[in-house]
């Protein structure tokens, strides 16, 4: 009789686990709400400063430059009222086509690149890419742009200061 | 011949071991990949620009957020950033002259140091003549590098 109560006690001498999984359960209510997740953001990185055009001579730092395809960028309306970019590379004028957009400047990333590779006096045997955006272009169609560019294989990407009012 | 019978029942409550298993390695996860109350001098209200490229920050604590917002203060954006000592979002005024100016806050944010960068955070309808005072501005403080940031497409 003695040793089945023994028995009895060794069973039930653990320790008491529910203020444990009481705590761990709050803990675990309150991370899943209060915390954000690190993902759904990304970066574009641009290490090149603000191009300006026309504002005296080339200093010793522009003389050797590496070459350069420039992009003009504005915004126009689609059939169903979104915003879409209107870019132009050379004479060639693409509107709210990124596909066409990055052939284009890929071809041209292409064709430059022999250039750069060809002159000695380049400094990082890169391309550059000059975005010069309407000043009333909206930011997403910017952006649009610029993620063609990083696309067609660019890896300097510089902004301009925009045009017109 | 031996007669068998069912086995005696040794504990009358619920195993909550494979529970407290589960719900451990839940807190852990959540633990690691979640900010909590992280002040990163984030505007909450910005919608930011889609893109499908992008890379991750890699060295947050070398930057300094430049918020560019839908409000408008006179005819430009609202500039908002939080100081590089902490606290609440400062507005600041476009140009670099002025302790309150883009340029000033960059460049006293930037002090000596050679990897400093800007994160443009910028939402997705301002027009481009709202950027042009940052980039303006890390020029004039001469940052090297800025990022703008993105959302990855859902």
């Amino acid at each position: 009789m003695r040793l089945s109560a023994a028995k009895k006690v060794h069973y039930e001498s653990g320790p008491n686990m529910i203020p444990m999984v009481d705590i761990v359960m709050v803990i675990l209510i309150f991370l899943m709400l209060t915390g954000t997740f690190a993902g759904g953001t990304h970066f574009l990185t641009s290490n090149l400063p603000l191009s300006q055009r026309g504002t005296g001579p080339a200093t010793g730092d522009q003389i050797f430059r590496d070459p350069e395809v420039e992009v003009n960028v504005s915004w126009a309306t689609d059939a169903t009222g979104e915003r879409v970019f209107v870019a132009s590379v050379g004479d060639r004028r693409i509107v709210g086509n990124p596909d066409e957009l990055v052939s284009v400047l890929r071809a041209r990333y292409n064709q430059m690149k022999d250039v750069a590779m060809a002159n000695p006096q380049s400094k990082d045997k890169e391309v550059q890419l000059i975005i010069t955006p309407a000043k009333s272009t909206h930011w997403k169609v910017v952006i649009q742009v610029y993620e063609a560019a990083n696309e067609a294989g660019f890896k300097k990407i510089a902004f301009a200061a925009g045009t017109g009012a | 011949m031996k007669k068998h019978s069912m086995p005696e029942m040794k504990e009358g409550s619920v195993n909550v071991v494979p529970l407290i298993d589960i719900v451990m390695c839940m807190i852990i996860f959540y633990m690691l990949v979640s900010k909590i109350g992280v002040a990163m001098g984030i505007d909450t209200t910005i919608q930011l620009p889609q893109s499908r490229v992008g890379t991750s920050m890699d060295d947050p604590a070398n930057s300094v957020i430049v918020n560019v917002s839908l409000a408008r203060v006179g005819n430009m954006a609202e500039y908002r950033a939080m100081p590089p000592m902490g606290g609440e979002l400062v507005a600041l005024s476009p140009g670099t002259v002025g302790d309150n100016s883009l340029g000033a806050f960059i460049k006293r944010a930037r002090g000596d140091n050679p990897n400093f960068k800007v994160v443009i955070r910028a939402d997705k309808d301002v027009a481009y003549r709202d950027i042009e005072p940052v980039l303006f501005a890390c020029t004039f403080a001469q940052v090297k590098e800025y990022k703008f940031e993105a959302k990855v497409p859902e």
